[in-house]
């Protein structure tokens, strides 16, 4: 694959799958480098390079959770042991929403619910490339991004929206 | 976050995607520096693999060519071999062979019908055999009762003589 290719995937994806990878493992990074290896190695870039990386980066998440034999303990335990999630802003916004409270409130929610809002909040993903990614379908990754999204309203006290988009 | 995103996205959705990743983890020149040396190595393990599958099916070729050159010509020998007698049959084990043939008619007698038609046509009626012939014939003795002796026409002394198919 063309190395101009590989690095303009690199700055739009890696750090939204780093943090798709850190919801399932606790090794993102090596995962995410893993992934980019991968399809830099391919002969034809795929028709859909985000999410052949979103679902090779899954695969390899849970491959390297379940080799290493701390999946379940890694989240329960993720918060206190891995980075930050999002990068501190040093004068946030009157509307904004803290950094730090939006991973506390992400990390309580269910795995398949964060993978989900996650990928398509960062890295940009429709419901139909979530769905091929995880291997359900597409009406499946919409109600989970619904409850979790409005997990994360109530939690964070967000107010309701007045319209509902439709993606 | 894409322009997609950007305009289907409510304001809470929008807030939470401003929200950056923290990407200081990824590091992008030693990504970058391996991706190269991991092509690198790849397009080496693959520039060598055909050439290596064409120089093994070549000595192959080659053996079998030497082996080929090499192969001993054909010649026929030819030996005088004794076998030994083949052993008769038994009799009992020959096969009974019945040869059926049709055997000449006998020629007829003087005394029978058709002896006597022959020696009249040749030689004439009057030279027909007397009755003293048919006479002689043996007859048996316990002839049963009831059955009677002929007495020949020749041996009476009327003086008549039966002219065979009437008179003229």
């Amino acid at each position: 694959m063309d190395p101009e290719a590989i690095g303009r995937l690199l700055d739009r994806q890696a750090a939204a799958l780093t943090l798709f990878a850190r919801q399932i493992c606790d090794t993102p990074e090596d995962v995410v480098q893993e992934a980019f290896l991968r399809i830099s190695l391919l002969d034809v870039e795929p028709d859909d390079p985000a999410g052949w990386l979103f679902r090779v980066v899954r695969n390899l998440a849970l491959d390297a959770s379940i080799a290493a034999g701390r999946r379940r303990r890694h989240e329960s335990r993720a918060a206190a042991a891995s980075p930050n999630w999002f990068e501190s802003r040093p004068a946030p916004l009157a509307d904004a929403i803290d950094p730090g409270e939006a991973e506390a409130v992400l990390r309580s929610l269910p795995r398949e619910q964060r993978e989900v809002i996650v990928a398509h909040l960062w890295g940009a993903l429709t419901f139909e490339q979530i769905a091929r990614a995880s291997g359900t379908s597409s009406s499946t990754a919409h109600r989970l991004y619904a409850r979790g999204l409005e997990s994360l309203r109530e939690r964070l006290g967000a107010p309701c929206p007045t319209g509902k988009k439709s993606s | 976050m894409s322009d997609r995103q950007e305009v289907e996205l409510t304001p809470f959705e929008r807030s939470l995607a401003a929200l950056a990743p923290a990407r200081r983890f990824v590091d992008r020149d030693r990504l970058m520096y391996e991706a190269g040396r991991r092509s690198l190595l790849a397009s080496r393990s693959r520039s060598w693999f055909w050439p290596a599958v064409a120089a093994s099916l070549g000595l192959v070729v080659v053996g079998q060519s030497i082996a080929l050159g090499r192969r001993p010509v054909e010649r026929i020998v030819e030996r005088v071999v004794i076998a030994p007698a083949i052993q008769q049959s038994r009799p009992e084990a020959a096969e009974l062979v019945v040869i059926l043939t049709r055997r000449p008619p006998d020629p007829p007698s003087e005394a029978s019908y058709a002896g006597l038609t022959k020696r009249s046509l040749r030689d004439g009626f009057d030279e027909a055999p007397r009755p003293a012939m048919l006479a002689a014939v043996d007859l048996p003795s316990n002839l049963p009762d009831g059955v009677e002796t002929l007495t020949p026409l020749h041996g009476r002394d009327d003086g008549q003589r039966s002219i065979p198919g009437g008179p003229l």
